[in-house]
């Protein structure tokens, strides 16, 4: 176990003395964070509140504001997992362009160790950079007016966390077995990065689009992952913007926002999403493994 | 003694092409063993089916008695391998580059501390242990590389082109390292290169064509058998050494006054400079090099040679 030790150790040592891959890594969280607040928060904030006066109450400004941070900063939480896990495993893509992964082969290291290293040092990478970008997300609730998540809900979101940055570094790790050059892993990392916020449902409520497309999403752990994160975020936003709101229409805004989700009229309980990512990252993980089995030693 | 290497047959495919066609060759412990041959040759497969990187179509490799193929966590125990291109990490010191592949083998704490102690000495790197390796000169960088291959004392170390894209002076450097370590330690090295005159260096050498191992002896022995040496000759009459020469049935050609005459070797140049001396100027004696004998054995010249012959 102490080679794995070693090499978790070099991995990560690789990943956070270079700078630039450290702030890649959290850089589609910081372009979020940036879009949101230039362009799409004042969107998200109008609509609540003609919401709420629709529903003939008067909103709380300031309970709007605290609840669509809260949406959107569950919901880059759910990207970063993603996105950071990606930034980690990029050693990989690097150490077989470079040639250190023969370097490895050549010496008496098991394979399974070798991919344990990979593995666990995505793991702890994503771990750590996603701890960081939940500070920056909570720093940025509490200095709009917005209160601290409590004990249970932060520890509800770490254990989301951990169980997607499992699951999402498992499949991080399975594609970037595809990847011969960083060029084409860099160009992989954009589209991800990209195509995350629509499939987490990031940029615009998954409300708002077609139900053809809202289907495809939910079939994807992604949107799963993302609605769990928020479930965390928002119990006490939604208690307080929608106070004395009818319960359906609350409801329903809920499911629009993805804090709740349904598929086929039936509401998907939480341990089902859970159980989903769960399997979602097993099946991947065993993939990863298989994959990276061949392709680090390949002769 | 026994062999470090001992290799038949080996045959290694890629597709349709045979990039290794049937080499046999046995290293003995303890000796410089170069492998020459143009690029393409054939000897970077070679090397990399000896350290189990590759898997071969047909024949046997052992490794001080270990199969490879069967036996490779005892092969990569036995053998250091020093890449062509650098595969240390170039955001890392070198110090932790060596803590990390040292770990691989087991080696750490104490243990690596000594060890460390031991390579760095040996291959002049200790000023460089805590710099980048990434912020290194190319002289720098491959001599990390050698103590990379070092760290858990293998038994054979390999070198494929340790010395491609250096300086004159830094190769120079990168032979005496090598040199070093193997008297010092008895390690046996195993290096490719495809500077014929490098050869020179080792004690024995084989070279390799199209897949295929076309002469093996040493260097000496090589030289004497597919190299001639070329005795020059300058005067001041060069009509009467050309009736001379020409009275004896010696061969010759004549260039800018200077008469060069193969000869079989260096002492059978002996009698004819006596013979000639009243006609001479002066003489130089140029001995044959391995570039003579890889072309003699593999190029176009010597062809293009026997056809004028004939």
């Amino acid at each position: 176990m102490k080679e794995v030790t070693a090499l978790v150790r070099r991995n990560m040592r690789l990943f956070f003395r270079d700078r630039a891959s450290v702030f890649f890594s959290l850089l589609s969280v910081l372009i979020i964070i940036l879009l949101y607040t230039l362009f799409l928060a004042k969107m998200q904030v109008d609509g609540i509140t003609s919401a709420i006066l629709g529903a003939g109450m008067v909103p709380d400004a300031k309970a709007v504001r605290f609840f669509v941070d809260s949406w959107i900063m569950g919901g880059i939480l759910a990207t970063g997992t993603v996105t950071t896990s990606l930034g980690a495993i990029g050693i990989l893509v690097d150490d077989r362009h470079r040639g250190a992964a023969r370097d490895f082969q050549v010496s008496p290291v098991r394979r399974s160790q070798l991919v344990a290293g990979y593995l666990l040092s995505t793991f702890l990478v994503s771990l750590v950079m996603s701890t960081v970008a939940f500070v920056i997300a909570e720093g940025y609730i509490v200095l709009s007016g917005g209160e601290l998540l409590d004990a249970a809900s932060m520890l509800g979101a770490f254990g989301v966390l951990a169980l997607c940055i499992l699951a999402f570094s498992a499949l991080m790790c399975f594609l970037a077995t595809f990847m011969k050059t960083p060029g084409a892993f860099g160009s992989f990392s954009t589209v991800v990065g990209t195509l995350l916020g629509f499939f987490m449902g990031i940029y615009v409520p998954i409300g708002v689009l077609p139900a053809s497309i809202q289907v495809f999403m939910k079939v994807l752990p992604f949107n799963s992952a993302a609605v769990l994160m928020r479930q965390q975020f928002m119990a006490r936003p939604l208690a307080a913007v929608f106070a004395g709101v009818p319960a359906p229409v609350s409801a329903g805004y809920e499911e629009f926002y993805g804090i709740t989700m349904s598929l086929g009229g039936k509401a998907v309980p939480t341990w089902a999403m859970l159980a989903f990512i769960g399997a979602f990252g097993a099946v991947f993980f065993l993939l990863a493994v298989f994959r990276l089995n061949r392709k680090i030693g390949s002769k | 003694m026994s062999s470090a290497i001992r290799i038949r047959d080996l045959v290694k495919r890629y597709g349709a092409t045979t990039a290794v066609d049937g080499i046999s060759l046995d290293v003995e412990e303890g000796c410089l063993y170069a492998f020459l041959g143009p690029n393409g040759a054939g000897k970077s497969t070679t090397i990399n089916c000896i350290c189990s990187l590759l898997s071969f179509d047909g024949g046997t490799i052992e490794v001080c008695g270990h199969a490879v193929g069967r036996e490779d966590d005892a092969v990569r125990h036995a053998i250091g391998v020093v890449f062509q291109e650098s595969v240390l990490d170039p955001i890392l010191t070198v110090r932790e580059n060596l803590a990390t592949r040292a770990a691989l083998y087991g080696i750490r704490g104490r243990a690596f501390a000594s060890r460390l102690a031991e390579v760095a000495a040996t291959t002049g790197i200790e000023e460089i242990l805590d710099r980048r390796y990434g912020r290194l000169s190319g002289g720098q960088r491959r001599r990390a590389d050698i103590a990379r291959g070092l760290v858990h004392t293998p038994r054979v170390l390999f070198l494929d082109e340790p010395t491609t894209g250096l300086d004159p002076q830094t190769r120079a450097r990168v032979w005496a390292s090598v040199r070093t370590l193997q008297k010092s330690s008895g390690t046996t090295v195993f290096l490719t290169t495809h500077y014929m005159e490098e050869a020179n260096h080792a004690d024995f050498a084989s070279i390799i064509d199209h897949g295929r191992i076309v002469a093996s002896d040493t260097p000496a022995s090589l030289r004497v058998a597919h190299s001639h040496d070329v005795l020059r000759l300058m005067t001041r009459d060069a009509t009467a050494l050309r009736t001379w020469l020409e009275a004896r049935g010696t061969a010759y050609r004549e260039r800018t006054g200077v008469f060069s005459l193969l000869v079989g070797s260096s002492l059978a140049a002996l009698p004819l400079i006596r013979e000639a001396e009243p006609l001479l100027s002066g003489f130089e004696l140029v001995q044959g090099s391995m570039d003579d004998v890889f072309m003699s054995l593999t190029g176009r010249d010597i062809r293009e040679d026997k056809e004028e012959e004939s």
